[in-house]
């Protein structure tokens, strides 16, 4: 036993002896886990300021003057506004200068292509005009509104987020003109009533619970994929597992040794990320439950034996890095770890159906309170399993102990 | 001239030899497009969006409303029917009209789209709402497109940063990944022992590293291309010489890293770690604005950032006023040029030396 106990220290000391492998087991989940709540947490909420232009080519007029109006409730939304934490940061360049109207329209679009606006809003020469004809045809919903141009950088995505609130601000501002020249009555309109739907019934849920559990078994996968190979080749190839060999330990004791270590790296992994995740970054999805701990022991298991198959596929340390790389990717963002997968080809969901990770992040998450996905029951426990014995047959087989001579 | 071209076919096989280096530079970006562009898509916008109605007396306004907006409308029968639509993804996202309420259902596990989901959701009710007293807007948004054409999306805007991604790779492994491994291996005295210059082998290395990126990106282009029909304007003069510079440049700070970190496989790690981290911060996957105001300043101080921006200039996604990707260009090349003496004085040399 004190043989397998020294192998599992070993394990454990080298690993936090060697900053880039402590980056990789820990520091780096906890970025991950970090960024990816930060950012998607953010999304869409007032924690982004959108730079946006604002060119009102329409002259101001006397009385009655919608394109002010218009251009009055985006600065107001502004930091030129009151508001504590404005939603826009917005230029307006003034029109009535000597420079071409098209041309400061043409020197906005060209900040926005280049990145510095993320929407350029103009309101076109007569739109009070137009907007007058508009509410003199009074209702009826055939008519067809007046257009304020928004330009957008497709595919950008705060360009895209801005094109969404633009629309909605003007949304408002419609509402209300129409209810000024008492053509909408707010008080006979719908109520509205969001609702999010799973299968469990548990409604909205919070991306930090969500991916919580994700970067939970990405970390195993890592730690798995790359840390086995590299030990047991690198520990191989150098010719350090030979001076094991000459010793009265086993392959089966050195085995359980560096089982238990590598067990004891998860654990230490496991606790720093759901530390973060819960008292850090507010997660409450609950991870630390029988049944959740006995899937994180799984996926423990599972990529040790995946880590395992790899050394026996791998000639060299160098080959078998290049495996753990190919795989890595694919295994990881098609296993549902850090968003949810919807449609696919046929090809991406076959290599999803196969993938061990996919099964494990969601038997993670469900046992923990998150139901996300459709896989059954059974196939949680099933498919990863599957790995663990086709990967240890494939590795008693295949792996070699020894530099080859 | 000779050893030089020694020098540089013996460069091109060691590369090759490398399985990890050539399944980076080679396979990492291509399968990178091929996963993020089937999961991603250009999806998310309204005129790609798929809402389920439930059938009720007062849903043909909804349906109406609907493909007003340019959504893909499915009607359901049955509530369970319509709700398991939302859970199983057969539609974005469900609303019901009963009375004087409509309810929108959106699915709980799509954590990174139901923003977007519930603004196009609140569209629909602003129009169901005007619909109901037969009401039209007075006014409304046209969307127009900057871009340089019509088709960008997602995968436009993303591969020049994958492809600035993979010339930083290159560039930094090239030095604190192989020079360094040369020197542990004690390659690079057997070398200096020999007639050969210093700047005979960084020469060699600098034209493989070069070779090496150029065809990688030209062939995630060129899969961008068959697979997602994504073309790109490319100013294809620039693309070489940013391509060139950026080499440079990247490997100026591969130089900076092995003078910091002295072993090899250890310079390697802390060059895959920066690279790493640029990767997340530099605005490759997801916009710097959507990061807090502290990261992203971190995000302007990083090289991949204005790196990732002139690809996308020269590859005509975004436009650079063209002082700008000069100067980011020039930089690039005079700090590798500037780096060159100090890395063939400092890293080029035998572990005696």
């Amino acid at each position: 036993m004190k043989d397998i106990l020294s192998v599992a220290a070993t394990y454990v000391i080298t690993a936090f002896r060697e900053r880039t492998t402590l980056f990789w087991f820990l520091v780096f989940p906890l970025f991950l886990l970090l960024i990816l709540t930060l950012v998607f947490s953010g999304m869409g909420t007032t924690s982004v300021v959108f730079d946006a232009a604002l060119v009102r080519i329409e002259a101001p007029q006397e009385g009655f003057d919608p394109a002010g109006i218009i251009e009055q409730a985006f600065r107001e939304l502004s930091g030129t506004g009151e508001l504590e934490q404005p939603l826009f940061a917005l230029s307006v360049p003034a029109a009535n200068t000597d420079e071409a109207v098209s041309q400061i329209v043409e020197t906005q679009l060209a900040q926005l292509r280049n990145g510095e606006l993320d929407a350029v809003i103009v309101i076109p020469a007569g739109f009070n005009a137009a907007f007058g004809q508009r509410m003199a045809a009074g209702a009826g919903t055939e008519l067809v509104p007046v257009d304020i141009e928004v330009w957008v950088d497709e595919g950008r995505t705060t360009s895209e987020l801005a094109f969404d609130v633009i629309g909605q601000v003007l949304a408002t501002v419609d509402r209300e003109l129409q209810m000024a020249v008492g053509g909408y009555n707010a008080a006979i309109e719908p109520g509205v009533i969001f609702e999010t739907v799973s299968s469990d019934g548990s409604g909205e849920l919070a991306y930090i619970d969500f991916v919580l559990p994700g970067v939970l078994v990405m970390g195993f996968l890592t730690v798995g994929l790359f840390g086995v190979p590299g030990t047991i080749l690198y520990g191989r190839d150098q010719g350090l597992l030979r001076r094991y060999w000459v010793t009265p330990l086993t392959v089966p004791r050195y085995l359980a040794g560096y089982g238990l270590g590598h067990l004891a790296l998860c654990v230490i992994q496991a606790a720093a990320l759901i530390l973060v995740g819960t008292l850090g970054l507010g997660a409450s999805v609950s991870v630390l439950q029988p049944a959740t701990l006995l899937f994180l022991l799984l996926a423990v298991c599972t990529f040790l034996a995946f880590g395992f198959l790899i050394a026996s596929l791998a000639r060299t340390a160098n080959g078998g890095m290049a495996i753990a790389n190919i795989l890595n990717m694919p295994m990881m963002f098609l296993g549902g770890l850090f968003f949810s997968i919807g449609d696919v080809p046929i090809a991406l969901r076959v290599i999803m159906l196969i993938n061990p990770v996919t099964y494990l992040a969601e038997g993670v998450r469900r046992t923990s309170g998150v139901e996300v996905g459709h896989v059954p029951w059974l196939a949680t426990l099933l498919v990863p399993g599957a790995w663990i014995v086709g990967s240890i047959l494939i590795a008693v087989k295949r792996l070699s102990w020894d530099v080859e001579r | 001239m000779k050893a030089i071209l020694a020098l540089t076919r013996a460069e091109f096989a060691i590369f090759f030899r490398d399985k990890a280096s050539a399944v980076f530079t080679f396979l990492f970006p291509i399968l990178f497009i091929v996963i993020f562009g089937f999961l991603l898509g250009d999806g998310g916008r309204a005129d790609e969006t798929s809402l389920g109605v439930l059938v009720s007396v007062d849903s043909s306004r909804v349906v109406a409303a609907g493909e007003v907006l340019g959504f893909r409308v499915t009607e359901f029968e049955e509530a369970s029917a319509w709700s398991e639509a939302v859970m199983q993804r057969s539609v974005d996202f469900g609303v019901s009209m009963d009375g004087g309420e409509l309810r929108f259902i959106f699915n709980g596990s799509r954590v990174q789209e139901n923003f977007a989901l519930e603004a196009a959701a609140r569209s629909l009710s602003s129009s169901i709402s005007l619909a109901l007293q037969e009401a039209a807007p007075f006014i409304g948004s046209r969307r127009k497109i900057a871009g340089t054409t019509e088709e960008t999306g997602w995968m436009r805007h993303t591969l020049p940063g994958i492809l600035a991604f993979t010339i930083l790779s290159a560039g930094l492994f090239a030095v604190s990944g192989h020079l360094t491994a040369m020197k542990e291996r004690k390659l690079l005295d057997r070398m200096l022992v020999t007639p050969m210059a210093a700047t005979s082998l960084l020469i060699a290395i600098i034209a493989v590293r070069w070779a090496v990126i150029l065809v990688s990106t030209l062939l995630t282009i060129a899969s961008a291309r068959l697979l997602f029909g994504v073309a790109f304007d490319v100013d294809w003069l620039r693309y070489v010489l940013f391509i060139a510079a950026s080499t440079l440049g990247t490997m100026a700070l591969g130089t900076a890293i092995a003078l910091v970190v002295r072993r090899a496989s250890s310079a390697a790690q802390v060059a895959n770690i920066l690279a790493i981290l640029m990767m997340f911060l530099a605005g490759i996957y997801f916009p710097p604005d959507v990061l807090p105001a502290g990261l992203r300043t971190v995000s302007r101080l990083l090289p991949l950032t204005y790196m990732a921006d002139a690809m996308r200039d020269v590859m005509g996604v975004a436009s650079l006023s063209r002082m700008r990707f000069w100067t980011i260009g020039l930089v690039f090349f005079g700090v590798g040029v500037l780096m060159l003496p100090v890395l063939a004085r400092y890293v080029v040399r035998g572990e005696r030396g």
